[in-house]
């Protein structure tokens, strides 16, 4: 029978990788209250003007 | 017959296109991210003007980058010009040599154009009032909290992306979002505003 294993080092390193993973995420209370009041940032949302990317523009297409 | 419209096409691909001289492809990208971008800077600054010169700035330096065939593949777009302009935005507080503070908004808002045709007038005043209430109790979160919530919602970063814009840990720049949320929350219970309002 063969057997496999595990090395020790690649545990390791797969343990560190899920505490990253896992760091990246806001505990339930935190989400719950960010999702409760993203409706309101998103109202917060606006745009550059019109004039602002037409000048973009012409400034990509003149060099 | 392929019906792919520019659309459809991805960051990556649009940045493709336009260093190889495809220029609608730049229109895109700006049309794609400008309220993310713009907004990022706005709530910044705060101040319309200086955003849009900011604004302005950034996407000379992605041009000016892309155009010099400078642009690290290996990255994605919107990450990348979230970082320029964070950048610009540190620099022009710094010739300014003050930090972003928080000021009382004088003089016309711009969010107060946001409509809510379907709501009854008590219901929409009410919600527009939350809505105001709101923005300025983020704007009296400290910078490096209000930075990060911009970054995560307007920018829609990773922790992991916002921790090398502003060269902190991963896990400083989720305390600092989790101390924004916890000091919005304060804030909140503190003037009697309610989430269902929002």
């Amino acid at each position: 029978m063969i057997e496999i294993s595990t090395p020790k080092t690649h545990s390791l390193q797969q343990t560190a990788v899920n505490k990253d993973i896992h760091t990246e995420d806001l505990n339930e209370e935190d989400q719950s209250f960010y999702t409760a009041i993203k409706p309101c940032l998103n109202a917060m949302a606006t745009n550059p003007s019109q004039d602002t990317i037409s000048n973009l523009v012409n400034y990509s297409k003149s060099i | 017959m392929s019906t792919i419209t520019i659309h459809s096409i991805s960051d990556q691909d649009l940045v493709q296109k336009y260093i190889i001289g495809h220029e609608p492809s730049l229109e895109e990208l700006i049309r794609r991210h400008k309220a993310k971008i713009y907004t990022s800077i706005y709530l910044l600054v705060k101040d319309s003007y200086l955003a849009e010169d900011i604004f302005q700035e950034t996407f000379i330096k992605v041009i000016n980058t892309l155009k010099a065939g400078k642009y690290n593949e290996e990255g994605k777009f919107l990450p990348w010009v979230i970082r320029i302009a964070h950048n610009l935005v540190i620099d022009h507080f710094r010739k300014e040599k003050r930090k972003p503070v928080v000021t009382t908004v004088d003089g016309f808002d711009i969010f107060e154009v946001i409509k809510f045709y379907d709501d009854s007038t008590e219901e929409k005043i009410i919600r527009e009032q939350t809505h105001k209430d709101l923005r300025e109790l983020i704007h009296h979160l400290p910078s490096d909290q209000k930075e990060v919530l911009i970054m995560r919602h307007f920018g829609e970063l990773s922790f992991k992306e916002i921790s090398d814009i502003t060269g902190v840990s991963i896990n400083t720049a989720l305390g600092r979002m989790r101390y924004a949320l916890n000091n919005l929350r304060k804030m909140m219970l503190t003037k009697e505003l309610s989430l269902k309002n929002i």
